[in-house]
């Protein structure tokens, strides 16, 4: 006896089909399929299947003793608290920025820049290290580069001036040889002052400076002036030259003078310093001299010594 | 001003005048030759910084000071530090190393020169040791030799008028 099994009737059948069909369609495109079940479905459904399913957010228990719990005893949980992660590590092109362009500089302003730069971090990008690029030329528009400039200037000029200064230093080329040639300038007007204080004190000590008064009123309009291109009016007078003959007159002079003094300290009054017909002048404030001495108080006659004294 | 007439003639009125009150021309003085040269050297030198301005310039105070102090050395009184001491043998082991290693570059040898001049400019001109700066320093030399000049130029004038008037 055969069984046959009950056939579904074709309208049931025909109105599962449909109702299986967003099923079998989604299967279809979540394993990969074809798209063609997805256009025959409305775009509203299409949108929904193709847009992922946000899965609901897993729910903790409230109780805070199961949590608890739940962390003590976790495989997870560690002994002590982690720290907090490190902070990543500068590139080798930050790093290349953070150091200064000049070590000088940079020590100079002390270790503050080092410490700021590892503090900073990845804030570096935000502010980049200030890095000195040299300028072209005719293009140094720095503060400092400024005041080089015209410090190196001022000095190049001053330069100038000794040169033209110091007679036959024009030819001369070169800031140390310039310089040797002032400081030999120098040393020269200085041993010539004290040779000439020297020849002073050679000198009759006693001069009579009233007498003296009319030369040199005479001498000194005989000064010639001369314009120099550095714009100094310097005055030069015709003396006759300090040469070898000065100094060998020099020499035997200090040679007279040293030994006489250190064989007798205790000198007896010289010949010229015996006479009584010359007198110190005396000084008058109400004189018509160039020098302020007053040629007729120059006898033997003398002021007062306090009148003296509150004139000089 | 420095080499004008008027300044020569300002510096050989103090001149004149700080000789007789130094009693370089006083008849009851007996001075030795020494005594008598140094008396001079001081009277030009303060007559020099009066005609000048005693606080116009450096080195005109400095030898201001100085002549007040009657050109006495000043004694540095006390020990020398250690840290001197180390710093001149650091330094003089520093210079023979310079001697015996390579010679160096012209433009390093032409600043070594210069610094050196540089330095003994410094001792020549009076009150330099205090000036760092360079460009200071030659302003200070230029004023200071103009000056020395008239004053080699005034008292060449005064030997002359001596010599003319007492031959």
């Amino acid at each position: 006896m055969r069984h046959s099994s009950p056939t579904p009737d074709l309208p049931a059948a025909g109105g599962e089909i449909p109702a299986l069909a967003p099923t079998s369609a989604a299967a279809s495109t979540g394993s990969g399929g074809t798209f063609t079940a997805l256009l025959g479905l409305p775009t509203s459904q299409a949108i929904e299947l193709l847009l992922p399913v946000a899965e609901p957010a897993p729910t903790f228990p409230s109780d805070p003793h199961l949590v608890d719990r739940a962390a003590r005893f976790s495989s997870f949980a560690s002994p002590s608290p982690s720290p907090p992660p490190p902070p990543p590590p500068a590139s080798a092109a930050n790093k290349r920025k953070a150091e200064p362009a000049f070590k000088g500089r940079a020590a100079k302003k002390g270790k503050s820049t080092a410490a700021g730069g590892e503090d900073r971090g990845s804030g570096e990008d935000e502010k980049p290290a200030y890095v000195h690029v040299r300028a072209r030329r005719g293009q140094a528009t720095d503060s400092h580069s400024l005041a080089e400039r015209a410090r190196r200037e001022k000095i190049n000029a001053r330069m100038e001036l000794l040169k033209e200064l110091v007679p036959g230093c024009s030819k001369v080329s070169g800031t140390a040889l310039v310089l040797d040639e002032i400081i030999n300038h120098v040393q020269s007007l200085q041993r010539q002052v004290e040779y000439l204080s020297m020849r002073l004190a050679a000198v009759n000590p006693r001069v009579d400076f009233g007498g003296i008064d009319n030369f040199l009123t005479t001498e000194c309009g005989r000064i010639t002036g001369l314009n120099c291109k550095s714009g100094m009016d310097l005055e030069q007078v015709s003396w006759p030259d300090m040469g070898v003959h000065g100094a060998r007159n020099l020499m035997q002079l200090q040679q007279q003078i040293w030994h006489g003094d250190l064989a007798h300290p205790q000198q007896p009054a010289s010949q010229w310093e015996k006479r009584e017909d010359v007198h110190p002048p005396v000084f008058s404030s109400t004189s018509s001299s160039l020098f302020g001495y007053d040629l007729a108080s120059s006898g033997p006659q003398q002021q007062p010594a306090s009148k003296l004294k509150t004139e000089l | 001003m420095q080499g004008s007439k008027q300044f020569k003639q300002a510096l050989l009125e103090g001149l004149l005048l700080g000789l007789r009150k130094r009693g370089v021309a006083a008849s009851s003085d007996i001075m030795s030759f020494h005594e008598r040269k140094r008396a001079i050297k001081v009277a030009a030198d303060a007559a020099l910084v009066n005609a000048r301005g005693a606080d116009a310039t450096r080195w005109s105070r400095t030898m201001l000071a100085d002549s007040e102090l009657g050109h006495r050395r000043r004694n540095w009184g006390g020990k020398v530090s250690v840290k001197l001491i180390r710093e001149r043998v650091l330094r003089r082991r520093r210079g023979h190393r310079q001697k015996l290693g390579t010679v160096g570059s012209a433009a390093v040898l032409a600043r070594a020169m210069v610094r050196k001049q540089t330095r003994v400019l410094r001792g020549i001109v009076p009150g330099g040791e205090g000036l760092d700066d360079e460009c200071t320093l030659l302003g200070e030399t230029l004023d200071y030799a103009v000056c020395l000049k008239a004053q080699v130029d005034v008292m060449q004038l005064l030997v002359r008028a001596l010599q003319a008037k007492n031959p």
